[in-house]
């Protein structure tokens, strides 16, 4: 469907550098990124708002590199709907119908289609002015979803919407992907709407791709700081390797712990090589006492040090034992184990829940 | 919808009483000559003027060089405004300054730096044979080139004002579902600024109408209605100009009467 090789793209200082990425038919990609990665830049690129410096695009096996935006048959849904403030929801729909050339009785059944789809039916006759911010932006997703177009790039389409109706929006949009079999590049900074919608994620990082792989993947192992921190992960430790007797452990810097960690076959570090770890908060269980026989390697004694509960089902738990470790377990637990400020309690985790990321 | 500012004291303060002086003035200044030469006009003598055959031919003279010269202006104020505001060039500031420059030089000036390219032995005037040596300055055609110089800035000014307020991405946005750039021209950004245009128009077509110094100096003859109402104030004096500029007064305020209900009707349209 799209084959985006080595793209590069220079916007004064800023640079997309050996962007390489292909969707296939019926993909989601979501393209994840702190402000100024270049993912707004990316869309443009492909839309051809912008020309690449270097690196070719190619879309349903046709190189579009250089190829007049008005021909290039992607969809696109911006951060703001830019419907056209002179046109009705009608018109607006119809305009893009009419500039490719669908005849009347097409244009009106796909407009009470898509307008009956996305539940807007009774708004058809006004003007974007009197249209609230989400059926604005949902009217921009139709006009997406109207024409024949396989592809559509969506950009951060949901800012400024509040998290309910944003909701429901991700909801149609899902839904609207698979009644309209299209293929969908979505930029977000959203990590929720990312795992929601996804079955591919690309990370940027300072105008190159840090990583293109399943959202499972990413969260299951992050494999660099960077992501790891943007996706929140917590317990980030930056340390050195020691091993012992056939054993291999990782010692954080200025704490005088040994992790005991797992190191796969095709992973050979060096005895005081330095790395960073990362350990998911779910993957620690907490107990009142130090256990010596359990399957986890990793038993760390310390004090809560504080207790963050929001309106989640889960709370946070932050432990010193030396290093600052946090958990999140259930309310439930949490009131069963009495945890309380100052309290002693143990960490423990397995030495396969240590990710090394750097 | 116009809001209305709700006056809490029936006391008016000094900041008022300034504003109220002011404003008198300026209604003073800008209205009574106007409505005394009117009033003071008895309708026989109108009516007696306008049977003169030069009269009536400035007349005429005046509204279809204003008319030509106010559309030849849309497709300028289109053209220059819209590159000026969206496409970005070296010396574009300079060359806007430039083009603006006409509004405020003298119109006696203008007239001169017309001459020096259109006159007899100007840039392009010398370029004709001699029999064409008065194609510029005794022709409808030199009447309208003097009235673009003074009034097609206006259009020009007007219309690139009224494109920068147009959110450049709905024009992206209209070449991303397909359209052409003149597509998207016509039916995105156009109809967006049609009413702004349409002012600008009026403005600059009454600015030509009753442009008089740089007209004189290009093409003094065929004589349009100021220049007439300057011949015959040089000529027989006031009360022979005047019948012709109260004539000029109650047809400009007819036509410009005539412009604000369109344009009222246009903005009904546009809900």
């Amino acid at each position: 469907m799209l084959k985006v090789n080595s793209i590069r793209l220079t916007l004064g200082k800023f640079e997309l550098k050996d962007i390489t990425f292909s969707a296939s038919k019926n993909d989601s990609i979501v393209i994840l990124g702190p402000s100024g990665s270049g993912k707004t830049s990316l869309l443009k690129t492909i839309l051809g708002i912008y020309s690449p410096n270097e690196g070719t695009i190619v879309y349903r096996g046709k190189d579009i590199t250089y190829l007049p935006l008005n021909k290039r048959q992607i969809a696109y849904v911006p951060q703001k709907p830019t419907l056209f403030p002179h046109m009705t929801v009608q018109e607006n729909l119809e305009y893009a119908l009419i500039l490719n050339h669908f005849p009347k009785e097409e244009r009106e059944k796909r407009i009470n289609d898509i307008l009956e789809f996305m539940g807007l039916e009774e708004k058809r006759n006004r003007l974007p002015k009197n249209l609230s911010g989400g059926e604005a932006h949902r009217i921009s997703i139709a006009r997406a979803l109207i024409l024949d177009f396989p592809l559509i790039l969506l950009d951060e389409p949901l800012s400024g919407v509040d998290r309910r109706k944003a909701r429901e929006i991700i909801k149609l949009l899902k839904k609207a992907k698979e009644v309209y079999n299209k293929t969908i590049i979505y930029v977000t900074h959203n990590i929720g709407d990312a795992t929601e919608l996804a079955n591919k994620v690309i990370i940027l990082n300072n105008g190159q791709i840090e990583r293109f792989a399943t959202p499972e993947d990413i969260i299951e192992d992050p494999k660099s700081q960077f992501i790891a921190e943007f996706f929140n992960f917590e317990n980030i430790f930056s340390g050195t390797i020691y091993h012992e007797e056939n054993l291999t452990f990782f010692i954080p810097e200025n704490a005088n712990k040994k992790i005991k960690i797992f190191l796969s076959d095709d992973l050979k570090l060096k005895p005081n090589q330095k790395i960073t770890i990362t350990i998911r908060p779910e993957d620690i269980i907490l107990s009142p006492k130090k256990m010596d026989f359990t399957s986890a390697r990793n038993c760390f004694e310390g004090k809560v040090v504080e207790i963050i509960e929001n309106l989640s089902s889960n709370v946070k738990v932050v432990l010193d034992c030396g290093i600052e470790i946090t958990s999140v377990i259930t309310r439930t637990s949490k009131r069963k184990l009495d945890i309380k400020k100052g309290k002693e309690i143990c960490a423990i985790f397995k030495a396969s829940s240590v990710y090394i990321i750097d | 919808m116009k809001v209305k500012i709700k006056h809490f004291t029936k006391k008016i303060s000094l900041f008022y009483l300034i504003l109220y002086l002011f404003s008198m003035l300026a209604l003073f200044l800008l209205v009574i000559p106007i409505l005394w030469m009117v009033f003071s006009e008895k309708p026989q003598s109108l009516i007696e003027i306008l049977k003169i055959e030069k009269v009536q031919l400035a007349i005429l003279t005046t509204f279809f060089t204003a008319t030509i010269t106010a559309i030849v202006s849309i497709f300028f104020g289109i053209s220059l405004g819209y590159i000026f505001s969206r496409k970005e060039f070296f010396g574009k500031n300079f060359l806007i300054t430039l083009v603006d420059l006409p509004l405020a030089l003298p119109h006696s000036v203008a007239g001169i730096a017309l001459l020096s390219v259109f006159g007899r032995y100007g840039l392009i005037g010398q370029i004709f044979p001699s029999e064409y040596g008065t194609i510029f300055t005794r022709s409808i055609l030199g009447i309208v080139i003097a009235q673009l110089f003074v009034s097609a800035p206006i259009l020009i000014q007007g219309a690139r004002e009224t494109f920068d307020l147009i959110d450049p991405d709905f024009e992206i946005f209209s070449h991303i579902l397909g359209a052409s750039s003149f597509t998207t021209f016509r039916k995105v950004v156009f109809p967006q600024t049609r009413k702004s245009i349409l002012a600008s128009t009026i403005l600059c077509w009454a600015r030509a109408a009753s442009e008089f110094g740089a007209v004189v100096f290009m093409a003094y003859y065929p004589l349009t209605a100021p220049v007439i109402v300057f011949d015959l104030y040089n000529s027989q004096g006031t009360n022979a100009a005047r019948p012709v500029a109260v004539f000029i007064i109650i047809i400009s305020t007819i036509l410009f009467a005539l412009a604000r209900v369109g344009a009222r009707i246009m903005m009904k349209e546009d809900r």
